[in-house]
C-alpha cells in the first residue's frame, strides 16, 4: 500500500536541503491501514507540510500508542522484534518515504550495520576510523612529505620526473582528481545542495579514495550520481537529529539507544557514512560499471543466480551487456512479446538506453524524492539488488503503448527521456509482481497515456535551460515538425508540443530516400498503421490458457484505441491553435489595409472562428452542421449560378425537407451534405481538410462506397481564400505528394481541393 | 509523377565523440536547442538529440545526433553505439592537450568499428571547442592542424565554442554537405550515373581543406 502516493509528490526537495524548520513542520502520519501501524514521518520540504497536516489530524489507528516524536519513530522502526523484515516491509511499500533514520534503514539494509543494535556504536566507529586511515594515506601532500620525513630533495621536489618522487604521485593523483571534479561539479545541477564547495570537495575526497583502493575499477562516470543521493539523505538525517537534539526529544529515548543514535547520526562522520554506503552498493554495481572484463562476481551469490542465462550470454564480454541481453531478451519477452518484437524490429539494443538506467540504479530517470523511494525498495530488497532487472522491464512496460506507437527517433526519445510517471509506488509493485507472479498482487495495468501528457504542454512551454531533461515534459523529437520550417518560431513551439502521430509507416518514410515530407500527411498515417496493427491483434494463437490474458490483450486495445482517439484530439486542437494564429493574422492585416469588402471577409472570418471552436470542442459539431443545413438552403436560393448542376440537384430535394430560416451572411462555409451528420460523433474529423482523395479513399474503406453519394460545395468564397494560407502549402504538398495521382486530380481548382479535402474526413 | 520536383528528405546519423568534458553535449545543445548552459551533467552511455535542418529549397535533412559519453572509449559498447553512423564530429578542449591526444584514439575506434556502405571510413570533422578560452599545444598553430588532419583522415577541423556559438553551425554543414557528396556518389555508383545533375555539382565543391582551417 502506498498511502497518499499523490500528495507527496516530491516537490521543492530539489531547491535545497530542508531545514530544521521545515523537518518541525512537516511531521506526518501515514495511515497504513495493511499493517495496523504509524509511520513518523518527516517531509523535507515545506510545500509537503499542508497535505501532511491533514493525515496527521487523522486519529492513531488502534493500537498505535506513540506519537510523532523522533523516539517514538526509532522505536518503532528499530526497538522490534523481527525488526529487519519490518524494515523491509515500509521500504517496499514506501514508507521510508519520509523517516528521519532512512540513512540508518540503508545502512542495515546495505549491510554497513550488522543485525544486532547493540553492535552499532562499534562497528560505526570502526567503519569511520578506517575511512579516516584511508583518506590520510591517499590524499598525499608531497609538502607535508618534506617536513616530516625531510628525505632526499633530488627526489622530493615538484620537477623530479622519478617514479618514486611523492611529486609524482601528487601529479597523477591530481590528473584522477580532475577527472572525478569534471563530474562532480556536474552533480544533480538542479539541486543546489550539491553545488558547495564543501560538498563537491567532499565528494572529489570521497570518490578518490574509492578509485585509490578499487584500482582495477578506478573512476567510472556514474559513481558520482550514486554517491550524491547517499550524501544528500545523510544530510536530511543528520538535520533531523539535531533537530531533535535541539528540541530535546531525543532524551526520550532511552538511555543505551539515545548514544546509539548520537553516535550513528553524528553529522561529523558523513564523509565517512556514505563512504561506507557507497562501497558496499559498489560491491554490487562495480560489473556493471566494468565494460571490459568478465563478471567476477565477488561474494555476492545472487548475481549467479541468472535464472534465464543460457550459456552463449555468459560469454558475453560485459556483465553489463549480459545483465541488459537478459533483461531484454528474457525478462521482456517474457511479459510482453509484442513490445519486445518492436524492439528488436527498431534494432534498439538495451544497451543505447539501460546503461543509464542501471549504472545509476535509475538515477537520473525519476526525480529525487521517487529514487529516493526507489532506492528503499532495491536496497531493502537484497544486496543483490536483484530488483533492479525487474522494475526495469516495470518501466518498458509502462510505457509500452507509447513505444509501439513510436517510430525509432521517437522511441530512443522516451527512453532516454523517460516520461513522468504519477506514482513510483506502482513500479515497485509492478516489479515485484514481475518477479514472482505468485507471490504478489497484479497491479493494474497502468500504462503513460500519450495524450495528458501532451495537452498538458501546450499551456506551459518548457524552458530551454540547464537540466531541462529533468523537468518531466516529455519531449518530441523535433524532427516531426516535418516542412514546418516555413512556420514562424511561434508556430514551431507549438508544433513541439503537438503529438506527432508515430507509426512504422512513419519510419518507412524517413528512411526512403525520397520521402516526403509532409506534416498532415504524417498526422494521417498512423491511422494507416494503427488499423494494420489492430489486425493483428486478435491474435488467436496468443491468446492461450488464462482470461485475464485475454483481458489484458482488450486492455491493450482499449489502450490503442484511446491513443488514436487523443491523437485526433491532440491534431483537432493543433490546428485549432494554428488557425488560431492565422485569423489574428488576418484579421489584424485586414483592418489595417481597410479594404471595401471588409465585412465579407470579416464575416468569413467569423466562419473560420467557428470552425476553430468545433475544432477546440467549444462548439459543437452538430449544431454547427445544423445551422449549416439552413445557410446552404438560404445560401442556394440566392446564389443558385454560382453552383455545379448536381449540387443545385441535390440541394434542391434538401430544401424540400428543411426549412429556411438564415440569411446567407451568417458566415458559415462549411457546408456539408446530410451524409456527413453520420460524422457527428467525432466532431474533431470533421473539418481536417489534409487529404488527397486518393488517400482518403484508400484509407477509409467504410466511406468509399458513399463518395459518389455525397455533394460538397463552397458557399462562399472569402473562407476559402482564407483557408489557403492555413493549409494551403501542406495541402498542395500533400497534392504533390501522391505521386501516383492523376495530374488531374491535382490540379489547382480549389474548389477542387476542397472536395477531396472534405471528402477524406 | 505530380509535376513538382520531390522533395527529398535523408536521415542521417551523427556521432559526437571525444574525451570526457570536452563539450559534447554542449556543442550538441546548442546547435539543437539555441543554447548553452555550464550545468549539463556527465553523459552516461549515451545520449540523442534529433534536428532538422532545410538544406536547400527541395532537401531536407534529418539529423541523429549521438551524443556519447567519453568514458565509453574504454568500453566495448561503442560498436553498438556506432552502428550505422555516417558523420562524425571528435570533440576535443582547447584548454587540455590531454584531450587532444586522445583524438587519434578516438579516431581508430570509430575506423576500426564502422564504415560507410562503399567501406570508406565515416567522414570525420575535428572540433577544437572552448576556442574562447586559451588554448594549449597544437591547436595554436592552424597549418600543423591542416596537416594533422591531413595525415590521421578528418575531413577538416574547426574551432568551435559552444558557449559563444562559434562555428557550431558552420562545421555541422560542413560535414553534412560532405555526407550528402558521400550519399550522391554512392547513389550515383547504385545508379549508374543516373543523376547527372547532382554529380557536375559535386566536382564543383571539392575541396574541403579550404574550409578546413578556419576560424
Amino acid at each position: 500500500m502506498w498511502p497518499n502516493k499523490k500528495k507527496e509528490a516530491p516537490q521543492g526537495l530539489e531547491a535545497s536541503p530542508p531545514t530544521k524548520e521545515d523537518i518541525l513542520s512537516t511531521l506526518e502520519n501515514f495511515g497504513d491501514n495493511s499493517e495496523k501501524e504509524n509511520n513518523n514521518n518527516k517531509a523535507p520540504s515545506r510545500n509537503q507540510s499542508q497535505d501532511s497536516l491533514e493525515d496527521w489530524e487523522k486519529p492513531d489507528p488502534p493500537g498505535a500508542s506513540f506519537s510523532n516524536s523522533y523516539s517514538a519513530e526509532w522505536e518503532k522502526l528499530f526497538k522490534r522484534k523481527n525488526y529487519r523484515k519490518q524494515l523491509r516491509n515500509y521500504a517496499m511499500n514506501g514508507h521510508l518515504r519520509s523517516s528521519r533514520f532512512r540513512s540508518v534503514c540503508w545502512k542495515v539494509f546495505l549491510d554497513v550495520l550488522p543485525d544486532d543494535i547493540t553492535q552499532w556504536k562499534l562497528s560505526c566507529r570502526k567503519s569511520r576510523s578506517k575511512y579516516t586511515e584511508l583518506k590520510d594515506r591517499l590524499i598525499v601532500n608531497p609538502r607535508k612529505a618534506v617536513d616530516s620525513s625531510g628525505s632526499d630533495l633530488a627526489l622530493n621536489n615538484p620537477l623530479s620526473q622519478a617514479d618514486e618522487s611523492p611529486w609524482n604521485q601528487f601529479f597523477l593523483d591530481n590528473e584522477l582528481r580532475l577527472t572525478i571534479k569534471q563530474d562532480v561539479i556536474r552533480t544533480f545541477p538542479e539541486v543546489e545542495f550539491f553545488h558547495t564547495a564543501p560538498i563537491q570537495e567532499m565528494m572529489i575526497d570521497l570518490l578518490f579514495c574509492f578509485c585509490k583502493t578499487h584500482t582495477e575499477l578506478s573512476y567510472k562516470q556514474g559513481m558520482h550520481e550514486l554517491l550524491a543521493p547517499l550524501i544528500f539523505i545523510l544530510h536530511c538525517d543528520h538535520q533531523a537529529f539535531l533537530h531533535a537534539a535541539e528540541v530535546e526529544t531525543l532524551d526520550q529515548i532511552n538511555e543505551p539507544d539515545r548514544d546509539i543514535v548520537k553516535e550513528i547520526m553524528d553529522p561529523a562522520f558523513l564523509e565517512h557514512d556514505a563512504y561506507a554506503l557507497l562501497s558496499q552498493i559498489m560491491c554490487t554495481v562495480e560489473p556493471w560499471y566494468n565494460a571490459k572484463d568478465l563478471p567476477v562476481n565477488k561474494s555476492r551469490e545472487k548475481l549467479n543466480s541468472i535464472p534465464f542465462a543460457r550459456p552463449q550470454d555468459l560469454n558475453s564480454s560485459s556483465a553489463i551487456v549480459t545483465k541488459l541481453t537478459r533483461i531484454q531478451d528474457y525478462i521482456l519477452k517474457k511479459f510482453d512479446v509484442e513490445l519486445h518484437g518492436h524492439l528488436e524490429r527498431l534494432e534498439i539494443a538495451p544497451q543505447i538506453y539501460g546503461i543509464r538506467w542501471i549504472r545509476l540504479l535509475f538515477g537520473r530517470e525519476f526525480p529525487m524524492q521517487d529514487l529516493l523511494a526507489l532506492w528503499d525498495a532495491i536496497f531493502a530488497d537484497g544486496v543483490g539488488f536483484e530488483l533492479v532487472d525487474f522494475v526495469f522491464v516495470a518501466m518498458l512496460l509502462y510505457i509500452r503503448d507509447l513505444l509501439l506507437s513510436s517510430d525509432y527517433p521517437q522511441c530512443l526519445t522516451c527512453l532516454m527521456r523517460y516520461p513522468p510517471l504519477a506514482d513510483i509506488g506502482y513500479l515497485i509493485e509492478k516489479a515485484q509482481y514481475l518477479r514472482e507472479p505468485n507471490h504478489f498482487p497484479r497491479p493494474a495495468n497502468y500504462t503513460y497515456q500519450t495524450v495528458n501528457n501532451v495537452k498538458s504542454p501546450v499551456s506551459h512551454k518548457p524552458t530551454p535551460q540547464a537540466g531541462a531533461n529533468k523537468t518531466g515534459t516529455p519531449q518530441y523529437p523535433q524532427h516531426k515538425r516535418g516542412s514546418s520550417a516555413s512556420l514562424s518560431q511561434v508556430e514551431d513551439a507549438m508544433f513541439k508540443q503537438t503529438p506527432s502521430p508515430s507509426s512504422m509507416a512513419r519510419l518507412e518514410t524517413t528512411n526512403d530516400r525520397f520521402a516526403h515530407s509532409i506534416p498532415y500527411e504524417q498526422e494521417d498515417s498512423p491511422m494507416n498503421g494503427n488499423v494494420a496493427k489492430f489486425s493483428t491483434l486478435p491474435n488467436l494463437k496468443a491468446k492461450g490458457k488464462k482470461i485475464s490474458k485475454q483481458l489484458a490483450e482488450f486492455e491493450h486495445r482499449i489502450g490503442d484505441l484511446q491513443g488514436q482517439v487523443n491523437e485526433k484530439e491532440s491534431m483537432a486542437l493543433y490546428c485549432a491553435n494554428k488557425l488560431d494564429i492565422h485569423i489574428t493574422r488576418l484579421q489584424s492585416e485586414i483592418l489595417q489595409q481597410s479594404l471595401e469588402n471588409e465585412d465579407e471577409i470579416l464575416l468569413a472570418i467569423a466562419g473560420i472562428k467557428q470552425v476553430r471552436d468545433v475544432l477546440k470542442g467549444t462548439l459543437r459539431f452538430s449544431q454547427m452542421e445544423e445551422e449549416d443545413m439552413k445557410m446552404k438552403e438560404n445560401y442556394f436560393e440566392s446564389e443558385n449560378d454560382n453552383s455545379s448542376p448536381e449540387t443545385v440537384e441535390q440541394h434542391s430535394q434538401e430544401n424540400k425537407t428543411k426549412p429556411r430560416s438564415q440569411s446567407k451572411r451568417s458566415g458559415m462555409f462549411y457546408m456539408s451534405s446530410e451524409d456527413n451528420s453520420e460524422n457527428a460523433e467525432s466532431p474533431i474529423e470533421g473539418p481536417v481538410p489534409v487529404e488527397t482523395p486518393r488517400k482518403g479513399s484508400i484509407r477509409k474503406e467504410a466511406h468509399v462506397p458513399r463518395e459518389e453519394d455525397r455533394e460538397y460545395e463552397l458557399s462562399d468564397r472569402a473562407p476559402l481564400g482564407s483557408r489557403k494560407p492555413v493549409v494551403g502549402g501542406a495541402l498542395s504538398q500533400a497534392v504533390d505528394a501522391t505521386e501516383k495521382s492523376h495530374p488531374l486530380e491535382s490540379s489547382p481548382n480549389p474548389l477542387y481541393d476542397y472536395n477531396c479535402s472534405v471528402d477524406s474526413v | 509523377m505530380a509535376g513538382n520536383p520531390e522533395k527529398k528528405e535523408h536521415l542521417y546519423k551523427i556521432l559526437v565523440i571525444g574525451e570526457l568534458g570536452t563539450g559534447k553535449t554542449s556543442i550538441i545543445k546548442r546547435y539543437v536547442h539555441q543554447f548553452f548552459s555550464q550545468h549539463y551533467r556527465a553523459t552516461i552511455g549515451v545520449d540523442f538529440a534529433l534536428k532538422v535542418l532545410n538544406w536547400d529549397a527541395d532537401t531536407i535533412v534529418r539529423l541523429q545526433l549521438w551524443d556519447i559519453a567519453g568514458q565509453e572509449r574504454f568500453g566495448n559498447m561503442t560498436r553498438v553505439y556506432y552502428k550505422e553512423a555516417v558523420g562524425c564530429f571528435i570533440v576535443f578542449d582547447v584548454t587540455r592537450a590531454s584531450t587532444f591526444d586522445a583524438v587519434v584514439k578516438w579516431k581508430t575506434d570509430l575506423d576500426s568499428k564502422v564504415q560507410l556502405a562503399d567501406g570508406s571510413p565515416v567522414p570525420c570533422v575535428l572540433l577544437a571547442n572552448k576556442c574562447d578560452q586559451a588554448k594549449e599545444g597544437l591547436v595554436n598553430n592552424s597549418n600543423q592542424m591542416d596537416d594533422f588532419c591531413k595525415e590521421k583522415g578528418f575531413i577538416g577541423w574547426f574551432e568551435t565554442s559552444a558557449k559563444e556559438n562559434i562555428n557550431i553551425d558552420d562545421s555541422a554543414r560542413f560535414l553534412v554537405q560532405r555526407i550528402l557528396e558521400n550519399d550522391s556518389n554512392i547513389k550515383r555508383d547504385e545508379e549508374d550515373q543516373d543523376r547527372i545533375t547532382l554529380g557536375s555539382k559535386q566536382s564543383e565543391i571539392k575541396s574541403p581543406k579550404e574550409k578546413g582551417g578556419c576560424c
